[in-house]
């Protein structure tokens, strides 16, 4: 008898399968990101923006606990806000720290009460507190319930028309609520989200605030990834009526929508949660109204500087997201409308967290089989050059936005560019990969990041009492 | 009025900077996403069966039938078939072409080694006999060279119409190569090394100057999960379907040779009723016209055969199987 090698045969027919859902993948995630940057690129230009006469009255809420380190640097961006129509709660989520403390040395807080409309539940109320000097001011001094609670509890609170939901590390630029009055002046923006950028990436003197990329590479990183995310993502998103998280950071919405959404959901993924439950609501009794995203309102937020604790937000993200897309399972293509249902399913869910094990998966498949080299070559070197293509799209458009960078700091970025594109996004891979598999063994672990509170000093009254205290 | 131009400025400078990025963006990525497509379509997807075949393409058997009248050396009593199946140039051979202990394969010979033969073949002046002078001399109605052979090759592998062929070609050599008639390609893509290619139809008109086509089942050259080749696993109807489809999709029905050698009476019964001629075995012997016409047996050139053990096998003198005992794992 010959000995036929069936073996051939059989591992040749069976390849063919494999290979046509890799290369089916890699085709719809060339889809998505040349859409992310030519949709962009072709509507976003600069406009003189002409503010409304008319401020609608705004409620801006503050969920803190524990956030000595930073609440100073968010209270100071609120003091610079230039906008009248406003009340500002922060909420004090039981916190263990001097973050009531922190309150009470800036704000000459005196007890008070403040009527509130009592359809969220949310944890018991221990006192309210106002601002002597700056009667606009509240703090909501609570039991503590967790960061959902918290924002139910202001949105019951809140008054105004418009409430903006910002985190203890947001520090608003002094035009942002100016933005956010003139985007809500459209009957039709039920929400609209804000555009954060990275504290560490700006040089602040004075009241200016200058990108600079002369930082460590893991906050160039992430500067670069949320320039990307918000200037080309969320704007692409916003134009096709897919946007799905309105960041926590700085998000808007019309209190009406709120409470017919029946606040926060008390799950980490909050602000990926109640904007999906307003998509549902658009695509149900809202039907014509929008979520939009604002580049032009800004605000900046401290990312985490150690990998551990970028690590640690990460996990958490993922974690979030897989919560919500188990949580809305059902709601796809029935409630929530057909680009936002695709771009969820498809684009976060099949390629950023499927896809992730399949793209770490790859080399290993061709490794064992020592087949397809070529091919797992030129997928390479095209998802190398249009991450590369959409980063550099990132900043011309950014641009466009008055998002200027020195030559040197363009330099700098271009050189850093490759490094970005092969070593950074595979360690986001990592985290994606790890935080869905966590997700179903430890889902109540939400471990948070550290804060940083770096100082950000204005020239402002609070800038003495930020030195005093961090002995700046 | 200056707000405007400044605007309308602007525009300008959005649209060459677009402009700018687009082209260069199609510069970049276009070729790489034609790079890609090529290479799917050549070597990634799963080859598509010829929709045509080849008794659609109108072309007959070789005819060749010489005068062998004036041959002075006299003439065979029998004759020489060897049996091939992939021929692949040293420098090409990968991974899978060798077996664990880095033995090659039985079934692939080098190019090298093919060549050699050949040159021998050529050199000590041997007949190579189409399948129509074979089919003569097995029928008694023509006498053949005392030193012919007939060359046969199995599967239908891309690697011999692109390496064997033209050796054959420039020696005037004629070869029976048996199809599996299913696995014939559409497309004629470019020779890959590292994938198991079948030939496409057109290279199997454009061979048919040297190749005389045989059956080798139409998708039954397979094992099924037991390890029992198709042709026995399935019943007689199914077995009978499928070679009858190979027949009429060659537009003949000359020559046949069982996968993997296997067969038994009821496949020699199924060969008379589809009017097949001839049948070749995996049986080492060689052919005479005494011996049963649809278990002809043949000679298999393996990898392991050196220039000596080819010249015996040709010149009829030598038993080899001693050697292949030694060399073939299940004997």
């Amino acid at each position: 008898m010959i000995i036929f090698p069936e073996a051939l045969l059989e591992k040749l027919e069976g390849n063919p399968m494999i290979l046509m859902i890799t290369l089916v993948l890699f085709c719809l995630f060339i889809l998505f990101h040349t859409l992310y940057i030519f949709i962009p690129l072709y509507t976003c230009r600069a406009q003189k923006r002409v503010y409304p006469a008319k401020e609608t009255g705004i409620s801006v809420l503050i969920p803190a606990y524990n956030e000595t380190l930073v609440i100073e640097n968010c209270l100071m961006g609120i003091l610079n806000a230039d906008y009248r129509n406003l009340e500002v709660l922060f909420i004090n989520d039981g916190s263990t720290d001097d973050t009531l403390a922190t309150f009470h040395k800036h704000l000459k807080l005196t007890k008070t009460s403040k009527p509130k409309q009592g359809v969220l539940d949310h944890k018991k109320i221990k006192d309210v507190y106002r601002s002597q000097k700056y009667p606009y001011i509240w703090v909501i001094d609570k039991e503590n319930g967790g960061k959902a609670d918290a924002l139910n509890t202001g949105i019951d609170f809140a008054e105004k028309e418009i409430v903006i939901t910002l985190d203890a590390d947001s520090i608003l630029e002094p035009n942002s609520l100016n933005e956010m009055n003139l985007t809500f002046s459209d009957d039709s923006v039920a929400a609209a989200g804000g555009l954060v950028n990275i504290v560490q990436g700006f040089k602040h003197s004075e009241k200016k605030w200058i990108p600079q990329f002369n930082i460590p590479g893991l906050i160039r990183y992430q500067v670069v990834q949320y320039l990307t995310a918000f200037y080309l993502y969320k704007t692409a998103q916003s134009k096709l009526g897919a946007l799905t998280v309105i960041s926590g950071a700085f998000g808007a919405f019309r209190r009406s929508v709120l409470l017919q959404a029946n606040g926060y959901r008390i799950t980490v993924g909050e602000d990926m949660d109640i904007t999906l439950r307003i998509q549902e609501l658009i695509g149900t009794t809202l039907k014509g109204k929008r979520i939009i995203f604002v580049p032009q309102a800004v605000c900046y937020t401290e990312c985490p500087a150690s990998l551990k604790n970028l690590y640690r937000q990460r996990i958490r993200w993922q974690k979030a997201f897989v919560d919500c897309i188990i949580t809305y399972r059902k709601s796809f293509y029935r409630k929530i409308n057909f680009t936002a249902s695709t771009y969820v399913l498809l684009d976060s869910l099949l390629l950023g967290t499927l896809c992730a094990y399949s793209m770490l998966m790859v080399p290993i498949i061709v490794l064992v089989t020592m087949d397809h080299f070529q091919l797992l070559f030129i997928l390479l070197t095209i998802s190398t050059i249009l991450a590369i293509m959409q980063d550099i799209a990132t900043l011309i458009v950014s641009r466009r936005f008055g998002h200027f960078y020195s030559f040197r700091d363009y330099l700098a970025l271009i050189l850093f560019l490759p490094l970005e594109v092969l070593f950074y996004r595979i360690t986001g891979l990592f985290f994606v990969t790890f935080g869905t598999i966590l997700y179903f063994f430890d889902k109540d672990g939400w471990s948070r990041s550290e804060r940083i509170g770096q100082p950000i000093m204005f020239d402002t009254e609070v800038k003495v009492n930020v030195r005093d205290t961090l002995g700046g | 009025m200056s707000g405007i131009r400044s605007e309308v400025k602007m525009m300008k400078k959005y649209t060459l900077a677009n402009l700018l990025f687009t082209v260069t963006f199609l510069v970049i990525l276009g070729p790489l996403g034609y790079w890609l497509y090529d290479y799917v379509f050549n070597y990634g997807l799963a080859p598509v069966a010829a929709k045509e075949t080849l008794s659609d393409s109108n072309i007959s058997p070789l005819s060749v039938n010489r005068d062998f009248s004036k041959v002075k050396e006299g003439y065979a009593d029998k004759v020489t078939v060897l049996m091939y199946h992939h021929i692949i140039p040293k420098d090409q051979l990968q991974k899978q072409h060798f077996t664990e202990d880095g033995k090659l394969v039985d079934m692939v010979v080098t190019l090298e080694e093919f060549t050699k033969q050949m040159n021998y073949l050529k050199k000590q002046n041997y007949t190579v006999l189409s399948l129509k002078e074979f089919e003569l001399f097995m029928t008694k109605q023509k006498k053949v060279p005392a030193k012919s052979v007939l060359i046969t090759i199995d599967d239908g592998y891309k690697n011999v119409f692109e390496f064997a062929y033209p050796v054959l070609k420039k020696h005037g050599f004629y070869a029976v190569h048996f199809i599996i008639t299913g696995s014939i390609t559409d497309k004629t893509v470019a020779y890959d090394s590292s994938s198991l290619q079948y030939a496409s139809i057109d290279e199997m008109k454009k061979a048919a100057d040297v190749f005389d086509y045989g059956n080798h089942t139409n998708a039954f050259h397979r094992r099924n999960n037991n390890g029992v080749s198709y042709l026995l696993a399935y019943d007689r109807e199914k077995v009978k379907e499928d070679l009858a489809k190979a027949n009429e999709w060659l537009g003949r029905s000359t020559a046949f040779a069982a996968p993997y050698g296997e067969y038994d009476p009821t496949t020699l019964d199924i060969l008379k009723e589809l009017n097949i001629k001839m049948a070749f075995t995996v049986e080492k012997g060689y052919a005479q016209p005494s011996q049963h016409i649809l278990e002809i047996p043949r000679y298999g050139i393996y990898p392991f055969y050196t220039m000596e053990d080819f010249k015996k096998i040709v010149e009829q003198n030598g038993d080899l199987s001693h050697k292949e005992n030694e060399q073939m794992g299940d004997g």
